[in-house]
């Protein structure tokens, strides 16, 4: 019995998925501040054009470049494990996969787009990469596709994780990059919060400031920015994942997968791996996709206190009233779709219409499936993705259950080498999970029952 | 007592790592972050501590509507344009 699916660089898809496409419910246009929809030129001074014209596309099917392919194939296609040693320690009749993102020279699935948007900068004359990182992993995916291809790259790390994470800003030095720490004496924006803040820890919306100052302020135009998350040209360039796991579950003799499952923060990953196959579920499959969040702080779930409410233009987390005061009112709800604050809207509108259906799990839960992970597969799973591996986990003990063979597939997103921190708080027993108080939520839910509603936009089909 | 919590720590989600309370508290430009419910409201009466040290017109600025991300780089975009000399 095979342990791995290999795919030949031949093999490997020619082709990005764009479920935008074929959403049943169209998103919207995104829209800028005064209301109207998001025009290209208003994006120009920051996405090379071609690449704006991909985050806006309607084309189901994007060839890849034959100068991005060539760099992929370094580490890509990626192999598809069988977890064999993973499914006897839970004695599970389920056949659980994993696609092995983690084999990727920074670590993570994060170069999938790195090095799309790298070349696309390069082809349309760009020099130099700027954006923004909190621990680095974007950082270091973008440093190391802007190595490989000549261009500079620079990366505005918030100032804590610079002080806090050191590793992977010397991963960043290493590919080439500048990484300094943001608030920045190098832009207005980093220098009016430093006057106003000298000891201040940084932000992550500070650092993107800084990042998309950079980029329109260099009047030689040879300078934009770039973003690792939520936007649609970034998912799509992570479906590569995807594409790859269905040919390589055929090789596996495997001709429908039950579950698929990925961890979700901006939703890159877990649509890298989603999407094509939340196409085949439009068209008809039969498939559980689950995206995977902590419960300790949700975006997807209802956790008691969060009441993801909102729309195109304003969406807001609700608080309960009763909770900051009386006289805090929360923002106004406008009517349009839902979204859920930094998730990626083509995510977003995909829970909406029930195709895909969130879960929220607890932390030490968490570490227990990566510490099971690790000491049956071998490998040790970046935080984040041990949200995927527990929802595998707990999906693998319900076939048990029912004593049904199912096909699981799960994103392993990134190795955790760099990330040892909370292993280490686990192993300590520094870690725990808390329960609200049931009468403290029924209060909380009490407290929202009456606000308005958003409105919704579905088809109703799932 | 506003610093009671400082040493706590938790997940931040949105930079990838561990922190403690006190960056929590002061991410948004010396406010709390807008997560900070929703990251802490397990692990102590974040609700509570709050209400005690924040106005109302600090509540309400620390929890305004979130943005989509493509509206928010739009404004980004607009902002350096006229910080431009």
């Amino acid at each position: 019995m095979p342990t791995k699916a290999f795919l030949t660089e031949d093999e490997m898809p020619r082709q990005w998925y764009n479920l935008a496409v074929d959403l049943p419910s169209p998103l919207q246009p995104p829209l800028g501040p005064d209301g109207n929809p998001v025009s290209p030129d208003m994006l120009a001074p920051v996405f090379p054009m071609n690449l704006v014209e991909q985050e806006m596309s309607q084309e189901r099917w994007i060839t890849i470049p034959e100068g991005i392919l060539e760099i992929l194939w370094r580490w890509r296609p990626t192999p598809l494990h069988r977890a064999y040693a993973l499914e006897k320690a839970i004695g599970t009749p389920a056949k659980i996969y994993y696609k092995n993102e983690s084999v990727s020279p920074p670590g993570s699935h994060k170069p999938n787009t790195a090095v799309a948007q790298a070349w696309y900068n390069k082809e349309f004359g760009i020099k130099r990469i700027v954006t923004e990182t909190g621990a680095g992993q974007w950082g270091s995916a973008l440093a190391f596709a802007c190595s490989l291809l000549g261009l500079e790259c620079k990366v505005y790390m918030v100032r804590i994780s610079f002080d806090q994470k050191p590793f992977r800003k010397i991963m960043m030095q290493t590919w080439g990059a500048t990484c300094i720490a943001s608030p920045s004496n190098q832009t207005q924006a980093g220098r009016s919060i430093l006057d106003q803040m000298p000891d201040t820890p940084g932000s992550l919306g500070i650092a993107i400031s800084e990042a998309v100052e950079e980029a329109v302020t260099d009047k030689s135009g040879n300078t934009r920015y770039a973003l690792g998350s939520v936007l649609n040209h970034v998912l799509l360039h992570q479906t590569i994942i995807g594409l790859e796991a269905k040919k390589q579950l055929e090789k596996m003799g495997e001709k429908k997968v039950d579950i698929v499952i990925g961890c979700a923060g901006g939703g890159s990953n877990f649509a890298g791996l989603s999407f094509p196959f939340v196409n085949d579920k439009i068209n008809g499959a039969d498939i559980e996709i689950i995206p995977v969040e902590p419960f300790s702080c949700p975006t997807m779930t209802k956790g008691p206190f969060i009441y993801d409410h909102g729309d195109t233009a304003k969406m807001t987390p609700l608080l309960p009233m009763y909770s900051l005061g009386h006289d805090f009112i929360p923002p106004p709800i406008h009517a349009g779709g839902l979204r859920y604050h930094g998730m990626a809207p083509l995510v977003s509108q995909a829970i909406v219409e029930g195709l895909i259906t969130p879960r929220a799990i607890h932390q030490l839960e968490c570490y227990e499936a990566a510490v099971l992970f690790a000491k049956t597969e071998g490998i040790i799973c970046a935080p984040e993705t041990s949200h995927a591996i527990a929802a595998t986990i707990q999906e693998a003990k319900k076939a048990k259950e029912e004593g049904k063979e199912k096909v699981i597939l799960f994103n392993m997103s990134g190795h955790g080498l760099m990330d040892m921190a909370g292993y280490q708080s686990f192993f300590a027993g520094q870690l725990h999970d808390y329960e609200l108080p049931e009468h403290e939520m029924g209060d909380a839910l009490k407290a929202v029952e009456n606000l308005p509603k958003p409105k919704i936009v579905k088809t109703g089909k799932w | 007592m506003m610093k009671f919590h400082d040493d706590k720590k938790t997940y931040c989600r949105k930079l990838g790592h561990h922190l403690t309370f006190e960056y929590c508290r002061r991410e948004k430009q010396g406010l709390p972050c807008k997560k900070i419910i929703d990251c802490w409201f397990e692990k102590f009466n974040i609700q509570y501590y709050l209400q005690e040290y924040y106005k109302v017109d600090e509540l309400a600025h620390i929890f305004e509507a979130p943005r989509p991300k493509m509206e928010t780089l739009v404004e980004l975009i607009r902002q350096a344009q006229q910080r431009m000399p």
